[in-house]
């Protein structure tokens, strides 16, 4: 959801629009919750977001996939009911219900169709407070979690980007989180504990957003809430996590039918000042098929079916750059190499005013589509809040994407990105990409790491 | 899992998913994939529907074109029909001014292949001023190149190592998909159905412009396609664009698909696809089948095998899941989908990951008398009428938002569906009974074309 990081991206500056003109505006429920909620009288269902201002680091270190096992479990409904029963309430009731967390932040989500939403809450309160927690689901789902990271980094485009940001996010919690071995090792009492400290009734923003009216909101997140604990943060704060910063280019050969590569830079992008420029730079960088990367690599060189970047949030690092790709082993050196010359191009000369207007074209088709999504907008708008926004700066996001100049978008190209790159090769032969060092499993990456730090 | 009817080959990938990504989300998937309703769909032509949407701000175009990879003849190299379909958005003539993504500098534009159709949509923003001038834009587009392909050769070639890209991107890195490939040629040779939609790399290799042109001349017609529009749109202007460019354009003979259910293998077969991978990470066993059916009218039909599969996908009581995960304990999860593959035939696909030391031919026997024991019971009135109820207010749901609706209407038109079937959804649901389900019931336990495949982790990846 690109929505989250542009509503996180609002400045202070942002003139605010009249109060009437507002959407989203300050309410309370009957139990004294504050509550955001924005009115979208035509969409056709309505959305709850909570958003605790904690995260995977509040687990102790190795824990962290607790979150995830936590979230998947709220699918087996509360304790006490029948096993399936709460699955088939949850179809009846067209209710869409999600929880996921990352540095800083967690959230659970749910939406239903207006004439189901007050049923649909009472079930997602009642397995949020009290879920069904069965050492056999646990044991089930901790390996289906384990073997689903496992097979994602079979693709080499996945694996580089493992890679590289392993190697720039260090030993932290959001890599800990998917780590197979550490999800295997994860007991039920691992889950219960990471479900009773974070979700909690305390220390979240909460946002709505949908047909729903104030008082069927407000009641929704009394019930939500209230039978939660209160929230008690971990005695010990997370030890400091030493990261690297390139350049850097590690190169894993193997037996793969594409080159995967992955680049990470860090950026001097910071939300919420810096997030819309910033998102509308990266637009122009490899935001789309016609962006200067995919330009490049896809349709001059005919070397790849796809290339992306994209500025990350969950990492518990300011934004860093992402460059993704799959690419024709036979010509990957050489686009390697454009890539970086693209990029280098885009960093000294900037951006034309066509690319300025075709990338603040899609990021305004992009906003709006999630506008017309409550679930999105409930996240995006608690995202924002929780950032500090006002309800009329989340209001003035479109406006804020419209002024934004070729020169604005220009200098953040030149200020706000880096050089800096760590560059991940998934190959089968190392030559030709100048690595700084070469593994042929991950089992290596550590000592490879430990050289450039050392 | 992949179906092999719905299998969709896009021009163009969402970011990879990053393995480190810290975030993990689930959400609750409902029973009932997103079908089509009636929706507040004006027929401003006879195959051009307009979703009128005042408050949307950006334009949708959807050009639908019943050309897929079942068109594809045995003289034509594999694939060809997505290989056009990269031709048609991304090619362009020589002054490289015309290509899809590129029509507007703000829009956005993808399209994909399936078994029955190819599917282009085209979203730029709505700008009052220019609104009018750009809804033409975009439908001249489609309209120009079903008229005529024009791609310069060099262009051609590019987007065929574009599609090889595509093809190491989607199925070299993925045993799952090279396995579903063997278990189709292994129960359909020689049938569309049992090859790769996307072609294998030898046809990717040999594709020429004109293999891809002739596949367009043959198909690309103005009586083979439908348009849906979504956004704040006037119905008679986009009638008279209708009028305009795709009037004109001249109707060609297209043949209907009854030939290819000659050729269909339903003679009982019973086959074993073992395969390991270094690269597979959980075991999966699967059953499949495609068997002969007396079904009745088919839309009803398609109906009651949608809450057949909704059942026995479902967590109540004589489920697939209940029976095979909870009851027996076989199994990890299990997941069923049935498509209707013509002249009256059905293809099942039974997946299982089954629990540590669970063999194969124990959970095969297991899913053969489930699917046994629960033709013989038939499904409760009460659980038919509670999944109904639950696919009746989905459309409604659907309905009730227009750029769903929209979608909606697109995706059925690429179903092969008709507009008359699209305004009669709800009401075939409303025909579903437990007696209406049953003959699939029956059909899917009884004889066929059977295959099971094993699909493993290699030992050295244990």
């Amino acid at each position: 959801m690109r929505f989250l990081t542009l509503l996180g991206a609002m400045a202070a500056a942002i003139a605010p629009a009249g109060a009437a003109d507002l959407a989203t505006r300050a309410a309370t429920s009957p139990g004294g919750v504050a509550f955001t909620y924005t009115a979208m009288p035509d969409a056709t269902e309505s959305a709850v977001a909570l958003l605790w201002r904690h995260g995977l680091e509040t687990a102790p270190a190795g824990k962290e996939g607790a979150a995830a096992v936590a979230a998947y479990l709220l699918q087996d409904g509360p304790a006490g009911l029948p096993k399936g029963e709460f699955a088939e309430r949850v179809g009846d009731l067209s209710l869409n219900m999600g929880a996921f967390a990352k540095i800083g932040a967690t959230v659970f989500y749910l939406s239903a169709p207006a004439k189901k939403f007050a049923a649909a809450a009472e079930a997602a309160a009642s397995v949020l407070a009290n879920p069904r927690i069965d050492e056999r689901r646990v044991i089930r789902l901790r390996r289906r979690l384990a073997e689903a990271h496992r097979q994602q980094l079979v693709h080499p485009e996945s694996l580089a980007g493992h890679i590289a940001l392993s190697a720039m996010l260090g030993d932290s919690a959001a890599v800990r989180a998917n780590d197979p071995a550490l999800i295997e090792a994860l007991s039920p009492a691992d889950v219960e504990a990471w479900r009773k400290l974070n979700f909690s009734r305390d220390d979240v923003v909460v946002a709505v957003a949908g047909a729903a009216d104030e008082a069927a909101f407000g009641a929704a997140i009394d019930r939500l809430l209230a039978p939660l604990g209160a929230y008690a943060p971990p005695p010990e704060a997370p030890a400091p996590v030493k990261r690297l910063a390139g350049p850097l280019a590690i190169v894993m050969e193997a037996d793969v039918p594409q080159t995967g590569l992955a680049i990470v830079m860090p950026t001097r992008v910071a939300a919420p000042l810096d997030g819309a420029v910033a998102a509308l730079a990266n637009q122009t960088l490899g935001g789309g098929i016609g962006a200067r990367l995919s330009k490049a690599l896809r349709q001059d060189l005919g070397a790849t079916y796809g290339v992306s970047s994209s500025l990350e949030r969950d990492f518990g690092v300011p934004f860093p750059l992402v460059v993704e790709s799959a690419l024709d082993v036979a010509k990957s050196a050489a686009a390697l190499k454009r890539l970086r010359e693209e990029y280098a191009r885009w960093r000294a000369d900037g951006v034309g005013e066509d690319e300025v207007e075709a990338a603040r074209g899609q990021l305004l088709q992009e906003e709006d589509e999630a506008r017309r999504d409550p679930v999105s907008m409930a996240i995006s708008v608690g995202t924002g809040i929780a950032r500090g926004l006002s309800p009329a700066q989340i209001d003035a996001v479109d406006a804020r994407i419209v002024a934004l100049t070729r020169a604005d978008v220009n200098a953040a190209i030149k200020d706000k990105f880096t050089d800096q790159a760590i560059t991940a090769i998934v190959t089968p032969k190392a030559e030709g990409f100048a690595a700084d060092c070469v593994i042929h499993a991950l089992s290596e990456l550590p000592a490879c790491l430990a050289k450039r730090t050392n | 899992m992949v179906d092999s009817r719905s299998l969709q080959l896009a021009l163009s990938r969402r970011p990879a998913v990053r393995a480190c990504a810290a975030a993990m989300i689930f959400a609750f998937a409902l029973a009932f994939p997103r079908a089509a309703s009636a929706a507040p769909e004006a027929q401003v032509y006879p195959n051009v529907f307009l979703v009128a949407d005042a408050g949307a701000k950006s334009v949708k175009v959807w050009l639908v074109v019943k050309a897929g990879f079942r068109d594809e003849t045995d003289a034509e190299p594999g694939g060809v029909a997505h290989y056009l379909e990269h031709l048609f958005i991304v090619g362009r003539g020589g002054d490289r001014k015309d290509s899809s993504p590129l029509l507007f500098a703000n829009a956005d534009a993808n399209a994909f292949t399936t078994y029955d159709s190819t599917a282009y949509w085209h979203k730029f923003l709505y700008k009052p001023e220019t609104a009018d001038a750009d809804l033409e834009t975009a439908f001249r587009f489609f309209c120009d190149r079903i008229a005529a392909l024009d791609v310069s050769a060099d262009e051609a070639r590019r987007e065929r190592d574009v599609v090889m890209q595509e093809y190491d991107w989607r199925i070299s890195s993925s045993p799952q998909t090279a396995f579903n490939d063997a278990n189709n040629k292994l129960l359909q040779p020689g049938h569309p159905l049992g090859r790769p939609g996307i072609g294998t790399k030898d046809s990717i290799r040999a594709y020429t412009l004109e293999d891809a042109r002739k596949f367009h001349d043959r198909l690309y017609a103005k009586n083979n396609v439908a348009f849906v529009v979504h956004g704040p749109v006037d119905p008679a202007k986009l009638k008279a664009l209708a009028e305009k460019y795709l009037a004109p354009l001249p109707e060609k003979p297209i043949a209907g698909h009854e030939s290819l259910d000659a050729l269909l293998h339903l003679e009982p077969m019973d086959a074993l696809n073992e395969a390991s991978d270094a690269k597979v990470k959980t075991k999966l066993v699967r059953l499949e089948k495609t068997v002969p059916a007396k079904l009745g009218e088919r839309r009803v039909a398609d109906a009651s095998g949608d809450v057949a599969t909704a059942y026995m996908n479902s967590r109540l009581e004589g489920s697939a899941y209940d029976e095979l995960v909870d009851r027996l304990e076989l199994a990890r999860s299990v997941e069923i989908s049935r498509s209707p593959i013509g002249g009256g035939a059905v293809w099942l696909t039974f997946d299982a990951e089954p629990e540590e030391g669970v063999t194969p031919a124990t959970l095969r026997a297991a899913m053969e008398d489930y699917l046994s024991k629960l033709a013989k019971r038939g499904m409760d009135a009460a659980v038919v009428d509670r999944l109904k109820a639950r696919a009746i207010g989905r459309l409604a749901e659907i309905a009730d938002d227009k750029d769903g609706a929209a979608s909606a209407l697109a995706f059925h038109f690429a179903a092969d569906g008709t507009y008359d079937e699209w305004q009669r959804r709800a009401e075939v649901f409303a025909e579903v009974s437990p007696k209406s389900i049953q003959p699939m019931l029956d059909a899917l336990a009884g004889p066929g074309r059977e295959l099971l495949g094993v699909l493993s982790p290699a030992s050295a990846a244990n």
